[in-house]
């Protein structure tokens, strides 16, 4: 087991190098830079020996790999440099947001569980009615529509119209913990829907897969109640399928926090990324891709490990 | 009234309408100690109330006020900071930490005295070697600060004591005061954490700080001019100028900035007021590169200039609240500098038409016509319209959105090649006109135009220190902007901003930026 463990690590790693070198030039092929969108073309009389100059002092007429090593040694001593606009360092940055994506994100799986396990099982315990139709409609919706567009929906009905809850910013879990999820829901509902669909298309057929087995038959013939049967025989079984696309379930988290943040205003890692991208901020954009790849490979490393170690064929398989 | 006090009071009507109009403050700063006028005080003896005012789209990234580049942060000039000299509601410049100045006879060299009661927010004492420390770090090439184009003729400043100041110049200047309005008077000895304490001597301070996300301000105890009329300001932003606007209606705001003109109906109400400046300074403006094909030949320039059809895209993209610049000038159509002698631009896709073939632009040339994602969407509708009327003349227009980086990345800074394209753009020019043209000048304009009149006039402008001769030079610079056409002015217009009638105290310039420090909020 430590072996195939050690093996997962490696390989991780060597993800999260090959994800960190394409996201650094990625950022330096495109056009702009962040001497430029510093400047703001409302500086005139800029010359372009001035403007090497600033970029000299950014570090930026370095080589690539020259720029690369930096920022990797950089990250090697905990120093994940500072934002080129704000001055705030790159740890400050996401310190100061990393709380409201914590929160939505755990409210957003708690909501996605929530809706997908009860009506998976639902599903189960009533097959072939009208409530199997609708929860598989609901799935493939939930998973076609955007986010920004179920986002903005809910907006418009429990922000606007109904006035429930509030359609924007961000109350601190620390300064008002009640104020701070009633801030959280809507987003987190918006993201928890797509939760919600992509686990519900993996939990479902793997119910109805278990519910042939002989082990449920045998249950069944016991006399025990089918809803007895679905929760304590299939359901563990038909976990096992959830679990290990929950590594496919955070990068669907991730992807959408960042739209859903930027629809409702919240200030949280999703937003710094995007607002970072618009203004080329490089030390803070690398390190936060570097977080979600780090964030997903964890997640898939934590998944491997925990699916070894229910079922040992897969991580001799793994091994050999 | 007896009558010798009746001319004495019609004289003074006289010179003070001469000196709002030219701009000028020589003759105001030679009078004597300049009186401190009730603005450099808030007015207010307690801070009350919240105001909440709203950013669309792009956040406040920081907080330096010499290295701005967000006009949406505007407020925070004068809310965190003073200058030397401010303009009034006005817009006259008159004294701000400063209490009066004098020049020389040649008006190459300046003395500022200062207040002697300023602190910074820290509680450090304010002094003129605080003012030396920030004229000189705006003329630093190496601090990305648009202030330094106004400034940079000044040679040398010389702190005399701690409350006079010395500043000699380069070349003759009667508006040096004018120039010196934008340079804030930061904390320089904590430079490196600027960007994010915003230290200043102004009635408010940073309570807290999250860029480009939220930014709270509250009173400076330390403040020199009284209390803080507000107990906190707070800046918001909003995803798009769609929440803005729904926030804004859900009575969430009190003020938003940069209102789009298509939503001025939809914001108006009974209980919402727009902010009216006095005068216009800012347009929207196409720059077209006059180095390369088409438009290095002038007949090009002419031609788009005549396929503009500026009073449709007034009324489509601005909702009629513009002021289109038929004559094609940097100074807006309603200011008392524009030209009178302009030769308008009058809409005329036949005469477009005729210039293009003489420019050598073939049937079937495709334009580029490059502008911003997600922002400035009027910009797209006056594309759509010259789209349209180019396409009646067998010219096709292709229309391109980008992010602000990559969109910046095509023409800035001055120097850049960009034939066959069209970026649209916003010129934030200051009131007084001869920083205005400074926008046409070589190597200031991306549009890399050269013309040696021109240039030579902008030199000229000014050390001159009479209001009729003046605009004279003033002629000469529009008339060759017009008929040379390197850059397509389309209309004036400032920022729209919207606030809540609850709110008062607050101004917005001609610039368009918007004055917070004397803000109130009732109820």
């Amino acid at each position: 087991m430590l072996r195939y463990v050690f093996r997962r690590v490696v390989t991780s790693l060597a993800l999260l190098v090959l994800g960190s070198i394409l996201v650094f030039c990625l950022m330096r092929v495109i056009p702009g830079d962040p001497t430029i969108t510093k400047l703001g073309g409302s500086i005139r009389e800029v010359d372009e020996a001035t403007l090497a100059e600033i970029r000299g002092d950014l570090g930026l007429d370095k080589s690539l790999p020259e720029q690369y090593l930096d920022w990797v040694a950089g990250v090697a001593r905990g120093d994940f440099g500072s934002s080129y606009f704000s001055q705030f360092s790159v740890t400050t940055l996401i310190t100061q947001r990393f709380g409201a994506t914590l929160l939505l994100a755990i409210m957003a799986m708690l909501i996605g569980a929530l809706i997908a396990v009860p009506a998976s099982i639902a599903g189960a315990i009533w097959p072939n009615r009208p409530l199997e139709a609708a929860l598989s409609g609901f799935a493939a919706v939930g998973i076609a529509i955007p986010t920004f567009v179920i986002g903005i929906c809910l907006i418009i009905v429990l922000g606007v119209e109904l006035e429930w809850l509030p359609t924007q910013g961000y109350v601190s879990f620390q300064r008002d913990p009640l104020g701070s999820i009633r801030s959280t829901l809507l987003p987190a509902i918006t993201l928890g829907i797509g939760v919600a669909a992509a686990t519900m298309r993996i939990l479902r057929p793997s119910l109805i897969d278990v519910g042939s087995a002989s082990f449920v038959r045998t249950a069944t013939g016991k006399g025990l109640r089918r809803r007895h049967v679905v929760v304590r025989h299939e359901l563990p079984n038909a976990s096992i399928p959830a679990i290990t696309a929950a590594g496919i379930i955070v990068a669907h988290l991730v992807g959408g926090a960042v739209i859903v943040e930027y629809v409702f205003a919240r200030p949280g890692l999703g937003t710094l990324l995007v607002d970072s991208v618009y203004q080329r901020d490089y030390g803070v954009l690398q390190t936060l891709v570097l977080v979600a790849v780090a964030a997903f490979i964890a997640t898939s490393l934590v998944v491997d490990v925990i699916l070894g170690l229910i079922d040992p064929r897969l991580r001799t398989k793994a091994v050999t | 009234m007896p009558r010798h006090r009746k001319v004495l009071v019609t004289a003074v009507a006289l010179v003070a309408a001469a000196t709002t109009v030219s701009g000028a403050v020589v003759s105001s700063a030679r009078s004597g100690p300049a009186k401190l006028t009730a603005s450099s005080a808030t007015g207010c003896t307690s801070s009350k109330g919240t105001l909440r005012y709203g950013i669309a789209g792009a956040g406040i990234a920081q907080l330096d006020p010499n290295t701005i580049n967000f006009a949406g942060q505007a407020p925070l000039q004068t809310t965190l900071y003073n200058g030397i000299a401010k303009y009034d509601r006005n817009m006259q410049v008159v004294p701000d930490l400063a209490t009066k100045w004098r020049s020389s006879k040649d008006l190459k060299t300046w003395f500022f005295s200062l207040r002697k009661d300023v602190k910074y927010s820290t509680g450090r004492k304010f002094t003129a070697e605080d003012v030396r420390a920030n004229i000189l770090r705006v003329l630093d090439p190496k601090v990305t600060s648009q202030q330094r184009a106004n400034a940079k003729d000044i040679r040398s400043v010389r702190v005399l004591n701690p409350y006079l100041l010395r500043i000699k110049l380069g070349s003759p200047s009667a508006i040096l005061p004018n120039a010196l309005v934008d340079i804030k008077m930061s904390d320089t000895a904590n430079v490196d954490t600027l960007a994010n304490s915003g230290t200043g001597t102004g009635p408010y301070k940073v309570g807290s700080f999250v860029p480009n996300q939220s930014l709270t301000l509250v009173p400076n105890p330390n403040h020199f001019g009284g209390k803080a009329c507000l107990q906190r300001i707070e800046f918001v932003r909003e995803p798009d100028p769609t929440a803005m606007v729904t926030d804004f209606k859900a009575g969430n705001l009190d003020m938003i900035w940069q209102v789009r003109p298509t939503d001025v109906p939809a914001v108006a109400s009974s209980s919402v007021s727009f902010l009216r400046p006095k005068g216009v300074s800012g347009a929207h403006v196409w720059e077209l590169d006059t180095t390369s094909e088409p438009f290095n030949d002038i007949r090009a320039r002419q031609a788009l200039s005549y396929a503009i059809d500026r009073k449709t895209m007034n009324r489509a993209a601005f909702s009629g609240l513009a002021t289109p610049s038929y004559g094609n000038s940097l100074i807006s159509a309603s200011s008392a500098f524009y030209s009178k002698k302009l030769k308008p631009y009058t809409f005329n896709l036949q005469r477009a038409k005729q210039l293009f073939d003489a420019a050598g632009v073939r049937p079937g040339t495709t334009f580029t016509f490059w502008a911003l994602a997600g922002r400035r969407d009027e910009w797209i509708t006056m594309a759509q319209i010259l789209q349209q009327d180019l396409q009646k003349i067998g010219l096709n227009l292709s229309i391109q959105r980008s992010d602000v980086s990559t969109w910046l990345s095509k023409f800035f800074p001055a120097g850049k090649k960009y034939p066959n394209t069209i970026i649209a753009n916003y010129f934030s020019m200051p009131p007084n006109p001869t920083y205005a043209m400074k926008q046409g000048q070589f190597g200031s304009c991306e549009c890399n135009w050269k013309n040696n009149t021109f240039e030579a006039q902008a030199l000229k402008a000014p050390g001159v220190v009479d209001l009729a001769e003046r605009q004279k030079v003033y002629d000469v610079m529009q008339q060759l902007f017009s008929v040379q056409a390197p850059v397509m002015v389309i209309a004036h217009q400032t920022n729209i901003v919207a606030h809540q009638k609850r709110v008062s105290g607050a101004w917005e310039d001609a610039q368009g930026n918007v004055h917070l420090e004397e803000a109130k909020v009732s109820g």
